[in-house]
């Protein structure tokens, strides 16, 4: 549940002015919305003689579109694009990081296009940078270009099911994966599960699942994970603990650790503290700052700072 | 002396009361009051007198699911009418947690209202939109040719009473008259209105009380 734990997260510092409405033209059942997302580090990576560095984390424009077609129904478009790889030297061409179409039935919505899967919803870690994988779903598979989504909603349990499809005769064709995910909330604890089985060309399949919890505690929020793979030849298992204390109204701290276990290899552990301050009038502005690091043979400390503009 | 003491007393009072005559509204995350009353205001929390009262809200979430991905959702603008003497109240939207459930909210409109004991206190709500490019909006104009429309949660002025336009359902800007002035006859219809809105709360209560009962 990264989702909830972050919406927890910002919403706790989130409660002065909310300006910037990103909605750009609204009229006649169409309308416009863009975002933005802008994050940039001052950054020293965890690792082995890692150098200072300006690092682009997101630098994000998202455009929605939706139709209003009556009768409950709503037709929507995605179209975001990343320009972070271009920013860091990595670019490998395209710039294109969701693109999608759906309708939305009110009781349930279908999109297909290029998006995360559904286990990419899994996941409490609080990490802005993480060396290790955040989960066994974003360590396998967390987004596909041939995605089929449905979401709905059943007795309070949100459900989210995607399918990449193979399309081996394609140029986008790399591999099938379905995944499933399930969250809902009991009292204060927001609880959630994940499947996927996914399959690379040429690999045997990968079975991973996990599950999560959340506790709003009030003074802190503290969650935990768990999630692991079984690839055939080997079970990789990972978890996660975070706490994340709202330490005044603008002020989150966050600290949190993960473990790694594979069969027939030493586990790895890596654990991370951030603060987090939101500007009091424009709470989408925030300032941030990272430590972490790793038990691994021959890593030294990283950490970063970093400010981030989100419209 | 004896008209002294009274006067004083009576003073006193009157002053007291005023003191007390007092309503907070405070709001949940991510909830922005943007109007009061037909006037502009950008708060979170709002301290004003007893009466009638008109909030212009929205309620903006970030959806995102880590940390180097933002997803800010921002609700229409919606219109809340409700009366309040001597309350804190807490405005608040149900759990949204995904884009499906912001979705029915911004649909439903389904804002939560309650006062310090957590009973729900009963208000009108619409959506307020506005038609075309939304890069800047006049809430002040918009409320005042909202308010000149019969919707029930138009706010209607105790000391300027305007005459109501017909309109029901969702409202929108584009199908307002330009002008809302009174019409030239005053209808029974306006009297009614009027008078409600001059009357003190409790003689509104039993007057709701009594126009109930004659369905």
């Amino acid at each position: 549940m990264k989702k909830l734990i972050l919406s927890t997260l910002v919403a706790g510092i989130a409660a002065a002015n909310t300006a910037g409405a990103a909605t750009i033209y609204e009229g006649n059942g169409l309308s416009y919305k863009m975002n933005g997302d802008w994050q940039i580090q001052l950054r020293q990576d965890v690792g082995d003689d890692q150098d200072l560095n300006v690092d682009f984390d997101d630098l994000e424009v998202k455009n929605r579109i939706e139709y209003d077609l009556g009768n409950g129904l709503t037709a929507f478009g995605q179209l975001d694009f990343g320009f972070k790889k271009d920013a860091n030297g990595t670019a490998d061409g395209s710039h294109l990081e969701e693109a999608y179409v759906g309708l939305d039935f009110g009781s349930a919505t279908v999109a297909i296009g290029q998006m995360d899967l559904a286990g990419d919803n899994f996941g409490i870690e609080a990490q802005y940078e993480n060396t290790l994988a955040e989960d066994r779903f974003e360590a396998v598979r967390d987004a596909g270009d041939d995605v089929l989504r449905v979401t709905t909603e059943l007795a309070g349990v949100s459900i989210i099911a995607t399918a990449e499809l193979e399309a081996e005769s394609e140029a986008s064709g790399d591999g099938k994966a379905f995944d499933l995910f399930a969250a809902t909330r009991i009292g204060n604890v927001d609880v959630a599960a994940a499947y996927q089985r996914a399959e690379e060309a040429g690999t045997a399949d990968i079975d991973s699942w996990g599950v999560s919890a959340s506790w709003d505690a009030g003074f802190a929020t503290l969650a935990a994970d768990y999630s692991t793979s079984d690839t055939g030849a080997t079970d990789i298992d990972q978890y996660n603990l975070a706490a994340i204390i709202p330490v005044a109204a603008t002020t989150n701290v966050a600290l949190g650790m993960a473990n790694i276990e594979e069969d027939g290899s030493d586990d790895i552990n890596e654990w991370y503290a951030n603060v987090t301050y939101a500007f009091a009038n424009q709470p989408n502005v925030s300032v941030f700052a990272e430590i972490a690091d790793t038990d691994e043979a021959n890593t030294d400390l990283g950490g970063l700072v970093g400010l981030r503009l989100k419209f | 002396m004896n008209k002294y003491l009274i006067a004083s007393t009576f003073i006193a009072s009157f002053l007291s009361l005023s003191a007390s005559a007092e309503v907070t509204i405070n709001t949940g995350t991510g909830i922005q009051i943007l109007a009061h009353n037909g006037q502009e205001v950008s708060t979170t929390q709002l301290q004003t007198n007893n009466g009638t009262h008109q909030l212009l809200v929205r309620y903006q979430v970030d959806l995102s699911r880590k940390k180097d991905n933002a997803q800010l959702e921002n609700s229409d603008t919606w219109v809340l009418l409700f009366d309040a003497d001597d309350q804190t109240l807490q405005l608040s939207t149900p759990p949204v947690r995904n884009l499906n459930q912001f979705r029915q909210f911004n649909r439903n409109g389904n804002w939560q209202l309650k006062a310090a004991d957590n009973n729900p206190v009963s208000f009108e709500k619409s959506p307020l939109k506005k038609e075309g490019f939304q890069f800047a909006r006049n809430y002040v104009q918009e409320l005042a040719k909202f308010n000149n429309t019969d919707h029930p949660a138009a706010f209607i002025s105790h000391t300027e009473y305007k005459a109501p336009i017909k309109k029901h359902a969702n409202f929108t800007q584009n199908n307002i008259p330009e002008t809302g002035q009174p019409e030239t006859a005053i209808s029974t219809e306006q009297m009614l209105h009027y008078w409600y809105n001059a009357a003190d709360k409790n003689t509104q209560i039993r007057f709701k009380n009594w126009l109930k009962s004659q369905h």
